[in-house]
């Protein structure tokens, strides 16, 4: 393909005897929505760290637009598996703290962090700590985090896992909309299977560790997609004949 | 109660426990009286306030870092927690005896072993904290690129904030009680010394004077304290 954005190549880590990625690769083009499936403890965390240069991999190499990856660059966007807000801010300065470790001046960071809390409708609570907010307003202001640093590509790992299932469509909502306005790429990690067919344009199916590509499958159900409709109920039971075994 | 028991009912002998009404006629008396101790109120108030204050602030100083360094790197950690291991059990005043051979009855000594009972509390609360910092933050952190300082200044730190208080707010009662105990030992003024002599004199209403303005004094630092928390919180 010519229109690799995200390249993984022979990405290997182990601990100590446990192979979790060996000889591991996946190509995702600019403005791909992928979502990766596989079963708990194959290693879809320890991939993403080694993406974003929190672990490091053994071997192989990760191209980004074909530059080697690095954190000190603003174009990667990560929300982890873990509560990350600081307990200490209110939504809008934890929304700005990614730019505030960037260095982006004090009046400046809060107008973007402002926007992005706007763009995702938490005006309305921009001054509440995370303690007095809701599981799934916790999770978009983690969302407005990463967008503040304007990320051409975001990595989450099952952010939405622990939301109840209401809440979730409208979170899913929010992040297809996001996803058509900026052209932002997701590489989007999920045990959700009927979730991973309504979000993605592509779905990749892992093994257990050491992880493999077991299938990769092209969603083209257009969008606004409809979880009633019975092309999306087909692909849905597709995918989950897939996961079976695990 | 006390009036009660002492003015009205002479349930105690007015020698043992005075009444609240000539405690409090001293009090304003030792405002400007030097009787039976050799200084006025404000003069051994103010005394202990400064050796207090100097202790205070050379533990603070040398405690917080300390105790932060420990929390955050594993080198430091491997070489000073031994030792403080070490120095833990053994209390503020177990230090007299040696500071006064080294430096005699007078101010530095005094300064010294309210500098170790304020250094102690702050190393313990300050390395705690920091230790309990959250991994996934810190991860966070570096997600965006932050470097071991970053982390250090913009999470760590904030998520300790209230367990540094805490070690400010022990240290400052500890360092007060602390001098209040030297002074008793080895002082010519102080509140300490006040409430020694005056044992001795048999003026039991000069120790309760002195025993109420170390209270108040040191809910007032508490108080302090609390207030600052409040503004760096906000900030
Ligand atoms: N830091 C680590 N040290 C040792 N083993 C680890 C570490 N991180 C993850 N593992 C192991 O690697 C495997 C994959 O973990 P993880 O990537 O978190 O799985 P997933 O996110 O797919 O549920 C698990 O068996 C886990 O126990
Ligand atoms: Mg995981």
């Amino acid at each position: 393909m010519d229109d690799t954005y995200l390249s993984i190549n022979g990405l290997s880590k182990r601990f100590g005897s446990l192979s979790v990625i060996e000889d591991f690769s996946l190509q995702i083009a600019q403005s791909e929505f992928v979502c990766v499936v596989g079963p708990t403890g194959c290693g879809k965390t320890t991939l993403l760290r080694c993406l974003m240069g929190l672990a490091k991999a053994d071997a192989g190499t990760i191209l980004l637009n074909g530059q080697p990856l690095s954190l000190k660059e603003s174009c990667v966007g990560y929300i982890s598996q873990e509560d990350t807000l600081m307990p200490w801010l209110n939504a809008l300065d934890n929304a700005a703290f990614g730019i505030k470790i960037r260095g982006t001046p004090r009046s400046e960071r809060r107008q973007i962090a402002g926007k992005a809390l706007d763009k995702l409708g938490l005006s309305d609570i921009a001054s509440r700590f995370p303690r007095e907010m809701s599981a799934s307003q916790q999770k978009q202001v983690t969302l407005a985090r990463a967008l503040c640093a304007e990320p051409e590509i975001l990595l989450m790992d099952e952010p939405y896992s622990q939301i109840d299932s209401t809440s979730r469509r409208g979170l899913w909502e929010d992040l297809l909309r996001l996803k058509a306005q900026t052209g932002v790429t997701v590489l989007f990690i999920t045990h959700n299977v009927e979730e991973a067919v309504y979000l993605a344009d592509r779905i990749v199916v892992l093994s257990d560790k050491p992880i493999v590509i077991k299938q990769d499958i092209r969603v083209t159900l257009p969008f606004p997609r409809d979880i009633a409709d019975s092309a999306f109920i087909e692909l849905r039971e597709r995918v989950t004949e897939e996961i079976k075994w695990w | 109660m006390w009036h009660l028991a002492t003015d009205v009912w002479h349930l105690t002998s007015p020698k043992l426990l005075p009444g609240p009404v000539k405690v409090f006629e001293d009090f304003i008396a030792k405002f400007s009286s030097k009787r039976s101790d050799g200084a006025t109120l404000p003069d051994h108030t103010w005394s202990s306030l400064v050796l207090v204050l100097k202790g205070y602030f050379f533990g603070v100083l040398v405690g917080m870092p300390l105790g932060i360094m420990m929390g955050w790197s594993k080198w430091v950690r491997r070489f000073i927690r031994p030792l403080f291991d070490l120095l833990r059990p053994i209390p503020p005043v177990g230090w007299l005896p040696v500071v006064l051979i080294l430096f005699g009855i007078g101010q530095e000594g005094k300064v010294f072993i309210i500098f170790f009972a304020t250094l102690m509390p702050c190393v313990l609360n300050a390395y705690s904290g920091i230790t309990q910092t959250g991994e996934s933050l810190l991860t966070l952190a570096q997600s965006f690129g932050a470097g071991r300082v970053k982390q250090l200044f913009f999470v760590a730190i904030p998520s300790a904030l209230p367990q540094l208080f805490t070690g400010l707010r022990t240290a400052l009662s500890t360092s007060w009680a602390t001098l209040v105990a030297a002074e008793m030992l080895a002082a010519q003024k102080g509140l300490g010394h006040m409430i020694q002599i005056n044992r001795m004199n048999s003026n039991p209403s000069y120790i309760i004077v002195a025993m109420l303005v170390i209270g108040v004094t040191g809910a007032l630092f508490s108080l302090v304290l609390g207030l600052a928390e409040k503004l760096l919180r906000r900030s």
